[in-house]
């Protein structure tokens, strides 16, 4: 299935995932720890364990900008 | 996936408790763990006037939110400190919002601009830096001379004590720093606060039991509008230390409050460390300082800034 994906700001992008896939797998996907982001799902914050549905829109924010 | 207190929708795997949380029963013990750590450390008592530093980031910001409700319950008053490093393309974000919140809040606002009272912006200081190869980086000169003006701005308001937004994250990277640098003086220095010192205004730590990613959701769980860039000038070891206890906590969740509670354990027992300040003061600037000048003028010293020239204000009001 496809999710739409828009990571800190850039421009929304279609991922495929696998039938049953999590926020999760997007972060791992993308190579980020999810210590560092929030996610809203559909426009609402969600644990990363969220199952993704097709046609899902992620939006991943990160949270840690500083040194 | 379902909050575990209330069966809500849940917005956050707690996985060092292992429960899941809803936007209000996070809010909550946010909530919760400020006033604990206020009160379990005794870090404001009523009637204090209370200097928060903010950056306009998510961290100090939530935190001025939060010490605003705070002040009001316990009749203390609060004045919001912001430091205009002078860094372009990002600070201006930053003293945007810190403005927007305070005047929201009805909090009383100071800016202390480097240019003004130093005599350079930090993207002045880093262009010296690169020149003249001095071994530092740009995070360092930063930090002290942040540090250096916050102090002296908290203690020429009349603070009884400086707030500062550390969470969990700051300070467990902030002790393995120290570990690996081996510098004890530092390391005994952290801490919900930081002990009364001749000069220094106390300063203290009400989101230092608060990881980093709670004080994201909360704000945005509360709507609080913060500034969200990234420093420009940002690298360099803390960054390194960052990533390795980030992904030590993805990995084995829970890590950062064991580095936070074993150094605690530790630092019960550290009491003969000696503190790296007596009663000096800097010949420059007369500052608090354990040598003869301050580790800021020292810094200004080397890139050639002239201390007590026209230019440079650092230490000029200071009382006492």
């Amino acid at each position: 299935m496809n999710v739409e994906v828009r990571f800190a700001g850039e421009k929304a992008r279609e991922m495929a995932v696998d039938l049953g896939a999590h926020v999760l797998d997007i972060l791992k996907q993308l190579g980020v720890g999810r210590e560092v982001v929030a996610v809203r799902l559909d426009g609402k914050l969600v644990p990363e364990e969220e199952p993704l549905q097709d046609g899902s829109k992620v939006e991943i924010f990160r949270i840690v900008t500083g040194g | 996936m379902k909050c575990s207190l209330c069966g809500r929708n849940a917005v956050y795997n707690r996985r060092y408790t292992g429960t899941f949380l809803c936007d209000r029963c996070l809010a909550r013990s946010v909530e919760r763990k400020f006033q604990r750590t206020i009160s379990e450390n005794k870090l404001i008592e009523a009637g204090e006037r209370i200097a928060v530093a903010v950056s306009g980031g998510k961290d100090s910001t939530t935190c001025m939110h939060l010490l605003a409700e705070h002040c009001e319950r316990k009749n203390c008053e609060l004045v919001a400190v912001t430091i205009d490093e002078g860094i372009s393309g990002y600070r201006e974000h930053g003293l945007r919002a810190a403005r927007k919140n305070a005047g929201l809040l009805g909090v009383e606002h100071k800016v202390i601009s480097f240019k003004e009272e130093l005599g350079a912006t930090l993207d002045e200081i880093v262009g010296l830096v690169k020149e003249r190869g001095t071994g530092f980086g740009a995070c360092t000169y930063c930090g002290v001379l942040r540090r250096s003006l916050l102090n002296r701005a908290a203690r020429e308001l009349g603070a009884d004590k400086l707030a500062t937004a550390h969470n969990l994250d700051d300070e467990a990277q902030a002790i393995m720093l120290n570990y690996v640098r081996s510098d004890l003086a530092r390391l005994y220095r952290l801490g919900p606060s930081y002990p009364a010192r001749k000069g220094f205004v106390p300063r203290i730590k009400p989101f230092r039991e608060i990881p980093e990613k709670e004080v994201a959701l909360y704000a945005m769980i509360k709507g609080i509008e913060v500034d969200s860039s990234e420093c420009p000038h940002v690298g360099g070891i803390h960054v390194e230390i960052r990533d390795f206890i980030n992904s030590l906590e993805e990995n084995h969740p829970n890590s950062k409050f064991m580095i936070l509670r074993t150094f605690d354990k530790i630092k019960a027992n550290m009491a003969q460390v000696p503190s790296e300040f007596g009663d000096k003061r800097c010949g420059k600037c007369g500052e608090p300082t354990a040598a003869s000048i301050c580790r800021a003028c020292g810094l200004l010293e080397g890139l050639g800034i002239e201390i007590g020239a026209e230019n440079c204000n650092l230490g000029k009001n200071s009382a006492t």
